[in-house]
């Protein structure tokens, strides 16, 4: 089997979703989303700052999500998020597009193994 | 230590710098970072392991200001516009276009600094050509690397004494004991040049010279035709030089053929035909004849270890200690020489050319000097130096018609370091310009070159690889270097500063900075007028000073003539005539007499005697005085034989009281003292007066003539008498005067003398020119002040002393530094005579006061152009 890594592409296409899903189940900040997101995905899905952030404050600029500075329990500033009413109609609206897309590829995929000489013989 | 908290402020600093990341994202980032980091160090990471993982994971600031950027950006692609942009090939064509536009807009100011490059380059080019034809000596040997000359070191009461050569029995007595040694070979070359062949006299281009069998072994001199190994061996053994059998026999064979050598020394067989000595050696005789039997002719036995006379090259085996070597050979002299405790040097064969200042040395070869070279080469660099500070001081103060160029660069995305690029490429250019003039004063300076120099080098030297690189890299590296600080001076405007209209003067520091290269340049300037000065005050000392002996309008010239009465009185019956005789004329090599004793001499005495061979008539014909006793004279036939005359300088050696009536024994030959005469310089000034021997005999043909006569026609009256009375017939009289001999004992000095005239006008038009350029930027600089100055009352007398006073003031400034440095320099230039002028201050004063006359000349026209302007003129801009 091919180790398998997830494109650039398809990293940064689907954490749009992946970021209002999580902010549907509260407020987060930066660091933990990033936790959250490896710790769900079972460590396939290993964001750096350096991409997730540039995604939040897109979000953010498109009125998806909004932020606000509040000191943390160590006392640290921190910058939360928070997914506002756009943002649930846009998670709606993503899940759909992406179901559909996975529903798509379901079928697809059927059919290659079908093709596919090498899973006819096992 | 590893400090987390001073981490991060660096690590924030860094994003700082970044145009993508403003304060909040920043402020994220860093909260993002220390959450991580405390999670990694909960999990048992130390911080600075954290600290360094996570700065890695995050990316670098470029990396994450990009992404930054395109959450703002109107489209997802594309680079930041504060991002390092790629190669573009047409700006480079924009910077060739602004250079050659600046060159063509500023001609005057492009003109002073390219020929001010082009100056300095061609004074190093033809260094180089110099340098490289005086290092190429000696090169061409197999075993060059292993071949020394053996160097006699002895110490008398804390001086050290250097002589080249070495007692005749050293050379076979090393061989055997030292097992460093595996060749030797001795050899000497001699004054005279005539040969007969038959009744015809040659006259020969170079020297006679004598040495062992192993010369053509130990050396690469190839033999053309005989046998190396028994060429010198026989008795009558001559090897010539091919150009010297051409010029003796023509084109017939000269293989065995009869050759005398003129002067006494008999008949030899030619044994050997030489190729030619390479120009580049500095041995080069026409003429060889082995040693063995050319000792015996000078008084030499096979075993005298008390007369030098012989120069002693030997070979190591490979991988020897010269040093060792050199120990040993010293305790086989010491061993054969009573009471001696010398040491030895060994001289690399490569050394010899330009670093041989040793007492009687090589004459007859064209001697280098290290330190001539050395003087030369500095003079040269200086003279780019000047050119390179009059680049920067030009271009830093014409620096405002750059800025809004620079702003606008940078305001259009150029970095700081394209526009360092920029001008460091244009300054390049312009030396490189500067190096195509510099290869055309070159060869139009060549001829001129050699001819002070004495030397015949090509400009086809320049073109070889190594030479040619090392012009070109010294070209980069003149644009580069006066290029350096004006670019970066140049690319440090801020564009909001000049675009606005800002001045960019360059401040205090800037100007102070020019007046210091300014200064600098005068220095250096200074420096090479007083050393001229010195030089040719020395040289006028030289020829004004009493020498004890009147060379002027006396001639010589060797006569192959028997009795040399009737020449005498033939000569005497011509009243222009005002003495003749026979005697040595001053000379400016001498070769010193080492086995001269007398009763109660020192053992440890090493003192040289200078042997004169002279007729009765010598003290006449030159003007000697006599201070005690008698000199020789006709009545006394047994003159020749038996008495000698000192003079002081050696009579004060045989000890206190009269040394006449002495008795000593020169070689294996006793002489009584019969007078002394008093001192008097034999050779140049360089040396002391030193203990001198005349024996009577037969020398040179001299007469006096009388100033008053025609000088011409007397040299023509004494030349046909002498040929008449010859016995060789048609044998040519070479006639010289020997006041224009004695001349040519400093042709060295005036060889420096005009070389470094050269270079002292060289620099002085470079520093001037330098000095033009910054006198027209102030000018035009002061326009406004000059014109309010009018406007109140000031008059151009005023105006232009006011600019005068100025330059004036750094060239005090420069006298100061360079007085003491010249000073010192010609002060070491001077020793090298044993009689030297003094250094007065006025000289010093003089070439200061010369200097500024020069200066002021040059600045003169752009302060009264500046003074004659009309005021409402410069005021009415603004």
């Amino acid at each position: 089997m091919p180790k398998i890594t997830t494109s650039r592409a398809l990293v940064a296409a689907s954490a749009r979703p992946i970021v209002l899903a999580l902010l549907l189940g509260g407020e987060s900040y930066g660091y933990r989303i990033l936790a959250r997101v490896r710790l769900v995905s079972g460590g396939t899905l290993k964001w750096s700052s350096a991409m997730l952030y540039p995604v939040l404050h897109r979000l953010e600029k498109d009125g998806l999500i909004r932020s606000e500075w509040r000191a943390s329990e160590e006392g640290r500033m921190r910058k939360y998020y928070l997914i506002t009413e756009a943002g649930r109609e846009e998670f709606l609206a993503e899940k759909a597009r992406w179901s559909e897309v996975h529903d798509a590829l379901k079928k697809f995929w059927r059919r290659a193994d079908a093709l596919d000489p090498l899973k006819q013989e096992r | 230590m590893f400090d987390l908290e001073s981490a991060i402020r660096k690590w924030k600093k860094g994003l700082a710098a970044n145009p993508g990341l403003e304060d909040g994202t920043r402020a994220e980032l860093e909260a993002s970072l220390r959450d991580e980091i405390a999670d990694r160090v909960r999990r048992g990471r130390c911080p600075e392991e954290a600290f360094r993982r996570v700065v890695e994971d995050m990316g670098g600031a470029d990396a994450l200001g990009r992404e930054f950027f395109k959450v703002h950006a109107a489209h997802r692609f594309g680079a930041p516009s504060w991002a390092r942009s790629g190669f573009s090939p047409g700006l480079l064509l924009s910077y060739a276009k602004i250079a050659v536009r600046k060159i063509r807009r500023q001609k005057g100011y492009a003109l002073i600094n390219i020929a001010g490059l082009a100056v300095g380059l061609a004074c190093c080019a033809l260094m180089v050509l110099w340098v490289r034809h005086e290092r190429s000596f000696d090169r061409f040997h197999a075993n060059g690397a292993s071949i020394y000359r053996v160097i006699k070191k002895t110490s008398t009461g804390g001086s050290t004494m250097l002589d080249a050569r070495t007692p005749f029995p050293l050379g076979p007595a090393v061989l055997g004991r030292v097992p460093e040694v595996v060749d030797f070979c001795r050899f000497q070359g001699y004054e005279g040049r005539n040969v007969k062949r038959g009744d015809t006299v040659v006259t020969l281009a170079d020297n006679f010279g004598t040495a062992d069998p192993s010369f053509f072994r130990m050396f690469t001199f190839p033999l053309v035709e005989g046998d190396p190994r028994t060429a010198l061996d026989g008795p009558d053994s001559l090897v010539l030089t091919q150009s010297a059998a051409r010029q003796i026999f023509g084109t017939a064979p000269a293989m065995g053929q009869a050759v005398t050598r003129v002067g006494g020394f008999g008949t030899y067989r030619v044994t050997g035909i030489l190729k030619d000595f390479p120009k580049t050696s500095h041995i080069r005789v026409d003429s060889l004849v082995g040693i063995h039997h050319d000792a015996p002719a000078h008084d030499v036995a096979e075993n005298d270890w008390a007369t030098l006379f012989y120069y002693t090259y030997i070979q190591l085996a490979p991988g020897a200690s010269a040093d060792t070597a050199a120990r040993k050979i010293a305790a086989v002299l010491n061993g054969n020489v009573k009471d001696l405790k010398a040491e030895i040097v060994l001289q690399p064969l490569r050394d010899v050319h330009l670093r041989s200042s040793f007492q009687w040395d090589l004459d007859n070869t064209a001697q280098g000097s290290q330190a001539t070279l050395t003087l030369f080469t500095l003079a040269a660099l200086g003279v780019l130096l000047l050119a390179i500070v009059n680049f920067m001081n030009l271009s830093t103060a014409r620096s405002a018609n750059r800025a809004k160029e620079v702003g606008l660069r940078k305001v259009s995305g150029a970095r700081r370091s394209e526009i360092l690029g920029q001008f460091l490429g244009e300054s390049v250019l312009l030396a490189f310009l500067g190096l195509a003039a510099a290869a055309g004063i070159v060869s139009a300076a060549l001829p001129l070159f050699n001819s002070l120099a004495g030397k015949n080098l090509a400009f086809s030297g320049l073109l070889e690889p190594l030479p040619g690189l090392g012009l070109v890299g010294m070209t980069l590296l003149t644009g580069l270097l006066s290029g350096l600080y004006p670019a970066v001076f140049l690319s440090a405007f801020q564009p909001s500063h000049v675009l606005k209209g800002g001045v960019v003067s360059g401040g205090r520091a800037q100007a102070a900075l020019r007046k210091g290269l300014v200064v600098v340049q005068f220095a250096l300037t200074l420096f090479f007028v007083m050393g001229t000065a010195v030089v040719a005050r020395q040289l006028k000392y030289v020829r004004a000073k009493d020498l004890g002996i009147d060379v002027r309008g006396v001639v010589a010239g060797i006569a192959y003539v028997g009795d040399f009465n009737p020449v005498r009185s033939a000569l005497l019956a011509n009243p222009a005539i005002l003495s003749a005789g026979m005697a040595e004329p001053p000379n400016k090599e001498q070769r010193g007499l080492s086995g001269v004793f007398w009763d109660g001499k020192d053992p440890s005495d090493e003192s040289q005697f200078f042997p004169l061979t002279v007729g009765e008539d010598y003290l006449r014909i030159f003007q000697l005085k006599l201070a005690e006793g008698r000199f020789f004279s006709r009545e006394f036939p047994t003159d020749a034989a038996e008495s000698v005359v000192l003079n002081q300088t050696a009579a004060r050696l045989l000890g206190p009281g009269s040394a006449v009536g002495r008795r000593m024994t020169i070689g294996r030959r006793a002489y009584s003292v019969i007078g002394v005469v008093r001192d008097f310089h034999q050779t140049s000034l360089h040396r002391p007066i030193e203990p001198m021997i005349l024996r009577n005999g037969d020398s040179s043909t001299c007469a006096r003539i009388d100033p008053k006569a025609d000088r011409r026609e007397t040299l023509a009256f004494i030349e046909s008498t002498l040929k008449k009375f010859s016995v060789v017939p048609d044998s040519s009289v070479f006639l010289e005067f020997i006041d224009d001999r004695v001349d040519g004992f400093y042709a060295a000095e005036r060889k420096v003398e005009a070389v470094l005239r050269l270079f002292t006008a060289v620099a002085l038009f470079t520093a001037c020119l330098g000095l033009l350029g910054l006198a027209s930027f102030l000018a035009e600089k002061r326009t406004r002040e000059i014109g309010l100055r009018k406007v109140m009352g000031a008059r151009t007398t005023g105006l232009v002393g006011l600019q005068a006073r100025e330059f004036a003031k750094w060239i005090l400034v420069a006298g100061l530094i360079a007085g003491p440095a010249a000073y010192y320099a010609a002060g070491r230039w001077l020793s090298g005579f044993a009689y030297r002028t003094n250094m007065p201050a006025e000289l010093f004063v003089l070439a200061i006061l010369g200097t500024l006359a020069v200066a002021l000349l040059t600045v003169g026209y752009q302060s009264l152009r500046a003074a004659w302007a009309r005021p409402a003129e410069a005021l009415r801009h603004e």
